[in-house]
């Protein structure tokens, strides 16, 4: 059981890693949008 | 010196300084149409002073360049060079501002559900069964840790919403929610410090999470919309020609004054209202009108800003009234004042919202006073107190609407409309008549030639191309006729003819091409045909041809849904009373009434609302804005001019007018669901109420009913989405050439 007192912290700063690499994320722009690139497909468009 | 410069005066209204000393400014680029294109502009561009993304979808391209490097003028100038006419807009901070919201709302959205994940987890173990008394602490110190930044940074906006409003002692449906998660949060923080009771740091993520997901489709559905309508905000134009001593000088609209002469190129808009010095011109005057056809104007008449040069010429005018005095700026206030008297229905149920919070405090603390007074001890009646807080949080009354209307927009936006003020959804279900604009609405801007009567030995191919070639040079509904119906016609140099049409002179002979009065009755044989021109040679007639306006498609379909849901329809339009009919009898229109100008429209529909009816109104110029704007519901087109959209409460992005009818029914079923919601969560609070009071139902179990009744909610709500799969692809409407 004293495992959990290692792996609980563990835990919370894997989840706060993850957060800090969505706001990267965020802030580079990847989410601002979701619908130009289906339009940026290599074929061409008659 | 290029004609661009004049922008370079401009850079503060049109484009966005950054940080590091660059700018940025969204332009609309015309001739965009395919991923070469993309490659082309990009590539004409220096990449190092210019980034530029350019949007084949919106026909946009968002600039980012280093002013220093490079003037504004050489950039445009470079994307003209490539092929491309470059449109500025004016800079719209909101654009910024939404996508900085859109960021902040996103990273709310994650660290919720990152962290209350996890805050799940953990408090699963005690749901489970018994929990070893020496690692309960610790499990509950981490549920602590980990539902601090859901609570405080994601559910923030609830916060500071609910509790400003309750400060400012006007409640609203934030404010339960808002006292609902600060309790749950402190009563669970409490007990864990002192180490008994039970926590609900899960239930409060949960929470959390599922508001701020309802609220984020909610929104995200209006920005989208929105940056469509800026897009197309180019009716009225930021610079004009001014001829000074001779010389053509570009300059702002802002700076223009009366007695100002203009120079409009062919195609261009004109930038102020003024009084015609050239002969005769042609001027598409669609947006304030609404008239499809291009009217001819004589030497001495009055000009309207926003009306575009259709002739081949350019023409020249004199500035009568610049700026707020113009035309196009009065409609734009007459549609103010018409919105401003809407009435708001959001309004109601923040009152609803403000009683149910005192009532809900009120018996919280009665309880609390009971158990005390009783005699219970300390600890026992707080539990009680809080399992009467819980019990009667209002999540599932407050998830109950905003989840269905999430619901009803993104269904709504796979049928091809965008939802622009989600109130309108309740509105929409009482709806019983609903107003139709003809031009550009329920008809496309293009015509079709339809018929050809010969009066002469020339045969009909050879009048045809005749009056198509006369009609080359030109840009307007009637020349693209033509040119659809005789692509190979070689052009014939033409020229205005007063105010009855086009002159050309041959080696056949003079020609005429001139638009026959309406009142002609030899012609009105059929009904489709809505306008006739003539042409003749050496003053004797040659030939009459017939003109049809088309049907946008799904507009019988649209007619027919409408009609079996019970719903009148009528048609309003700017054009003569004979074209309206025609049109209406073509989409199965009962009522068409035509010759009807803007304050007209508006004055028919005020009729109609006095009589008790309820109005849906759709259309597209800006002279359907101020009837628009005071319908009970409205609904714009994308390819119609700017201002109507941004007043239509959705905006119609599919070339298929059925997704009108398709409203309709969604929101009936919206409201459906919502009565349902509603229902089932007072239904809930109303029983388990008693039994909190009671002191018979634990928090936990309280709280653990509140996540099922948010989740059946959220659920049932699901349902409007119809069966994923069964909507096909919108089909972006193509935007008519700028003519």
């Amino acid at each position: 059981m004293n495992s959990l007192f290692l792996l609980i912290p563990l835990a919370i700063a894997m989840v706060v890693l993850a957060a800090g690499f969505l706001f990267a994320a965020i802030q580079g722009g990847q989410f601002d949008d979701l619908e130009r690139h289906q339009h940026r497909m290599p074929d061409d468009e008659p | 010196m290029n004609h661009w410069e004049v922008y370079d005066q401009l850079l503060d209204q049109v484009s966005q300084s950054l940080d590091d000393g660059r700018r940025e400014m969204l332009l609309r680029v015309e001739g965009l149409r395919c991923r070469a294109c993309v490659r082309r502009l990009e590539r004409a561009l220096p990449p190092g002073p210019v980034e530029a993304q350019a949007d084949v979808a919106s026909g946009s391209c968002l600039l980012n360049w280093d002013p220093a490097c490079l003037p504004l003028s050489a950039v445009l100038q470079a994307i003209d060079d490539a092929g491309f006419r470059p449109v500025v807009l004016a800079d719209d901070a909101s654009r910024r501002t939404a996508r900085d919201e859109r960021r902040a709302a996103l990273g709310r959205i994650g660290v919720a559900l990152l962290f209350g994940m996890q805050v799940m987890m953990l408090a699963s173990g005690e749901y489970l069964g018994e929990i070893d008394p020496a690692l309960r602490p610790l499990l509950r110190h981490a549920q602590w840790l980990l539902a601090t930044p859901v609570v405080l940074y994601a559910g923030w906006p609830f916060l500071r919403q609910g509790f400003g409003a309750l400060r400012a002692l006007s409640p609203t449906m934030d404010t339960p929610v808002a006292i609902a998660i600060a309790t749950a949060y402190l009563a669970s923080a409490i007990n864990t410090l002192l180490d008994t009771g039970a926590v609900y740091f899960d239930s409060a993520a949960m929470f959390v999470l599922l508001l701020s997901l309802a609220r984020f489709v909610e929104a995200h559905g209006r920005t989208r919309a929105a940056a469509r309508l800026r897009l197309l905000a180019g009716a009225q134009p930021l610079a004009a020609l001014r001829r000074e001593q001779g010389q053509l000088l570009e300059v702002p609209t802002s700076a223009l004054r009366a007695g100002d002469l203009l120079v409009v190129p062919p195609g261009a808009a004109v930038a102020a209202d003024g009084e015609l010095i050239c002969a005769a011109a042609a001027l598409d005057e669609s947006l304030i009108t609404g008239e499809a056809v291009p009217r001819e104007r004589r030497q001495g008449e009055a000009v309207c800003a926003g009306s575009v040069n259709a002739g081949p010429l350019p023409l020249e005018l004199r500035v009568s009234s610049a700026g707020a005095r113009s035309v196009l700026s009065q409609l734009t206030r007459l549609m103010q004042r018409a919105q401003l008297a809407k009435p708001r229905a959001q309004q109601l149920a923040d009152r609803i919202a403000g009683r149910f919070v005192g009532v809900v405090l009120l018996l919280a603390a009665a309880t609390g006073a009971y158990w005390i007074g009783s005699g219970a001890e300390l600890g026992m009646s707080l539990q009680t107190m809080l399992a009467v807080l819980v019990v009667t949080c209002p999540c599932a009354l407050s998830l109950a609407t905003p989840m269905a209307h999430a619901a009803a927009s993104t269904r709504l936006a796979r049928e091809g409309l965008m939802l622009v003020q989600v109130d309108a959804l309740h509105a929409a279900t009482r709806v019983d008549t609903v107003c139709l604009d003809k031009t550009g609405t329920l008809t496309t801007r293009r015509m079709r030639l339809q018929e050809v009567r010969t009066l002469s030995t020339l045969d009909a191919d050879a009048c045809c191309a005749v009056a198509s070639g006369m009609e080359a040079g030109l840009n307007h509904p009637i020349a693209q006729a033509f040119r659809d119906a005789c692509p190979q016609a070689p052009a014939i140099p033409s020229r205005l003819d007063g105010v009855q049409g086009l002159r050309a002179e041959t080696t056949d002979g003079v020609w005429h091409l001139s638009r026959l009065p309406s009142t002609t009755t030899d012609c009105a044989g059929a009904i489709h045909a809505l306008r006739w021109l003539e042409l003749s040679r050496d003053g004797r007639p040659v030939a009459r041809f017939a003109l049809q306006e088309q049907l946008r498609p799904g507009a019988g379909a649209m007619v027919r849904r409408l009609r079996e849901m019970g719903l009148e329809v009528v048609l309003f339009s700017g054009d003569g009373q004979q074209a309206a009919s025609g049109v209406a009898e073509l989409a199965g229109i009962a009522g068409a009434q035509g010759n009807l100008l803007p304050e007209q429209k508006l004055r028919r529909l005020a009729a109609l609302q006095a009589a008790g009816h309820r109005v849906l109104a759709v259309g597209d110029g800006i002279n359907d804005g101020p009837m628009l704007a005071a319908a009970d519901v409205s609904i714009g087109l994308a390819d119609g001019a700017a201002l109507a959209q941004a007043h239509g409460d959705a905006i119609l992005i599919q070339d298929n007018l059925e997704a009108i009818a398709g409203l309709l029914q969604v929101a009936r079923q919206a409201r459906r669901i919502v009565v349902q919601n509603i229902g089932w969560a007072i239904a809930y609070n109303l029983t388990l109420l008693p039994l909190a009071m009671s002191g018979a139902l634990p928090p936990w179990l309280a709280a653990l009913g509140m996540g099922g009744s948010s989740l059946l909610v959220t659920l049932n709500a699901q349902r409007l989405l119809g069966a994923v799969g069964s909507g096909h692809l919108p089909v972006p409407l193509v935007r008519a050439a700028q003519t």
